[in-house]
């Protein structure tokens, strides 16, 4: 080790010297304080022994500089007192002195106070390359995190885009929806599209879970239930090709090759069984959805849904009334061969069906009380003079009103919220 | 045991959940505490009175569990949910594909009943 050995008599350096070098160490000598400073600025000396008294800077003062440069590796510094000099020792030790010899120097004593000053600089060394390293892991870490997040960024534009972009479907009915997800990813998916010059397709569905991969879960049911491109406004549910990988291709999910090419999304019950035959959870899939699929007659206002383990839809009667529909039924997924019910319901013009995920109800207030069925059934009749658009646009402000803790900012969502409108037309030729 | 208390009981194995809540983090480590004691030839009731609250992935978690008794044609009856939990219980159809009884007794009753008649459910 580079020893500084600091003391204004030349007959006591040397002394120190001969035996600092007898052990081992490179020794570096200075007369005086300020001598002592200017080496230790330039050279990397890891200890130095250092006389308390001297001209021009005492070793005190040079403790004091010392601690306030803050050099970037450590000095371990042992000072040389006289014989009953107690007072004098805490000052040191509070001027940033590490150790202390008494004089006359006895060698054996300053040997092991070296060594211990070795070992107290080496774990510093020690440390120093340990901080070193998990610089550079935070680094690469913080890097990682970018990259992930950039990822998660690129995903949740996706699922923005599968949203549906306008309620334009050119027939004689009103769309209005709301979507806030509890993650950025979402694990709820809704979408609608014509089937015909009649007939419009809709649907809500929850994936369980949250995160990636029921975000990815809901990306490939929306591509599964999305018309066909190539079919004239004849939808279908989309047949496994080669064009469309994603069809194919086994992603930890179940494939989607129990859905029978020709399978038509005109009819709610074959959707949601054929949903359920090509997606079944297992030990190392545990994801599964529920959903409500409807089909509505715009012209006659006769519609069926197929509700499988999911929140009754509700049909709000233009002179006021809620009522819900469909009785239950089994999640997709869980049950291989489970049955599933059409509902059949009728709308008038201006009653109007609301999709909606269990985010809505189970939506807590601070106390842990549930927004629950009925206060969003009376939220959704008190809406009776508002638009459709304005009605969903309620029903988010009463629920962001009931999480909302008297005092403070609205915790984050526990769950995705998701909601679905439609409201039928009044026929052209009746106005 | 971390989520179940077992309690001595002549009629079978009687599990009562100690949490409130199940969840994705928290449900796959509570079933398989029950999984392991899943056994062909004596019924168990899960008392899930102490149950507030319970998210999909844990139900998915349940249906599975239930999947897996009914491979090994083993009884189980969960027992004590409260009305809201029955009533998703319900909305979800999941009493079409796993018993449920209000109490424990009941519970036991169930699958005495079920013993020494026809199996409730047919295949499912």
């Amino acid at each position: 080790m580079k020893i500084l050995v600091v003391d204004d008599e030349a007959w006591m350096r040397r002394t120190l010297s001969v035996m600092l070098q007898k052990w081992g160490h490179e020794v570096l000598e200075a007369a005086d304080g300020e001598e002592a400073w200017t080496r230790l600025q330039h050279e990397p000396i890891g200890m130095a022994i250092c006389d308390w008294v001297m001209p021009r800077l005492s070793g005190l003062e040079l403790c004091h500089r010392l601690r306030a440069a803050g050099f970037s590796h450590y000095v371990y510094l042992i000072l040389l007192t006289g014989k009953d000099q107690t007072e004098d020792i805490y000052t040191a030790f509070d001027a940033g002195a590490d150790d202390f010899i008494n004089k006359p120097v006895n060698a054996k004593e300053l040997q092991v106070r070296i060594k211990a000053g070795e070992r107290v600089l080496q774990l510093e060394q020690a440390l120093k390359t340990k901080n070193a390293e998990l610089s550079r892991v935070n680094e690469a870490l913080q890097a990682s995190q970018a990259h992930v997040q950039r990822d998660l960024d690129a995903a949740a534009a996706v699922q923005r885009s599968l949203l549906p972009a306008s309620s334009e479907t050119g027939l004689p009915l009103r769309l209005a929806w709301a979507m806030a997800p509890a993650e950025q990813l979402a694990g709820d998916i809704f979408n609608f599209f014509r089937l015909d010059e009649h007939h419009l397709a809709l649907y809500l569905i929850d994936v369980s879970g949250h995160g990636v991969p029921a975000a990815m879960f809901s990306v490939h049911l929306t591509q599964l239930l999305s018309p066909h491109p190539g079919t004239s406004g004849k939808a279908q549910l989309q047949p496994p090709t080669d064009s469309h990988p994603a069809m194919t291709v086994s992603s930890g999910f179940a494939t989607a090759k129990a859905i029978a090419p020709q399978e038509t999304l005109t009819d709610p019950v074959a959707v949601v069984t054929r949903l359920n035959q090509g997606f079944q959870v297992h030990d190392r899939n545990m994801i599964y959805c529920t959903m409500v699929y409807a089909v509505i007659d715009t012209h006659t206002g006769k519609g069926s849904l197929c509700q499988a383990g999911h929140p009754y839809p509700l049909l709000y009667r233009r002179e006021g009334r809620v009522e819900t529909l469909g009785g239950g039924g089994l999640p997709v997924g869980l049950i291989p061969d489970a049955d599933y019910e059409a509902v059949d319901f009728q709308l008038q013009p201006g009653d109007r069906l609301l999709l909606y995920s269990d985010g809505v109800t189970e939506c807590f207030a601070p106390d842990r009380s549930p927004f629950g069925l009925e206060r969003l059934a009376e939220t959704l009749r008190l809406a009776r003079g508002a638009s459709l658009d304005e009605a969903i646009d309620q029903i988010q402000e009463a629920l962001e009103r009931w999480r909302r803790p008297a005092n403070g900012e609205s915790p984050t969502l526990a769950d995705d919220i998701s909601m679905l409108a439609a409201e039928l037309d009044a026929p052209q030729s009746s106005r | 045991m971390r989520y179940w208390l077992e309690q001595e009981d002549d009629r079978g194995d009687l599990l009562q959940l100690q949490v409130k809540q199940l969840t994705a983090a928290s449900a796959p480590q509570a079933f398989e505490e029950v999984r392991q004691r899943m056994h062909a030839a004596r019924p168990l009731v899960m008392d899930m009175r102490q149950l507030d609250f319970i998210d999909s992935s844990a139900i998915g978690e349940l249906v599975l569990l239930g999947r897996q008794f009914r491979t090994r044609a083993a009884a189980f009856v969960i027992s004590g949910l409260s009305p809201p939990l029955m009533g998703l219980v319900e909305m979800m159809r999941l009493n079409q594909v796993m018993d449920f009884s209000p109490d424990v007794d009941g519970a036991f009753a169930k699958m005495a009943t079920d013993t020494s008649g026809a199996d409730s459910h047919h295949g499912r």
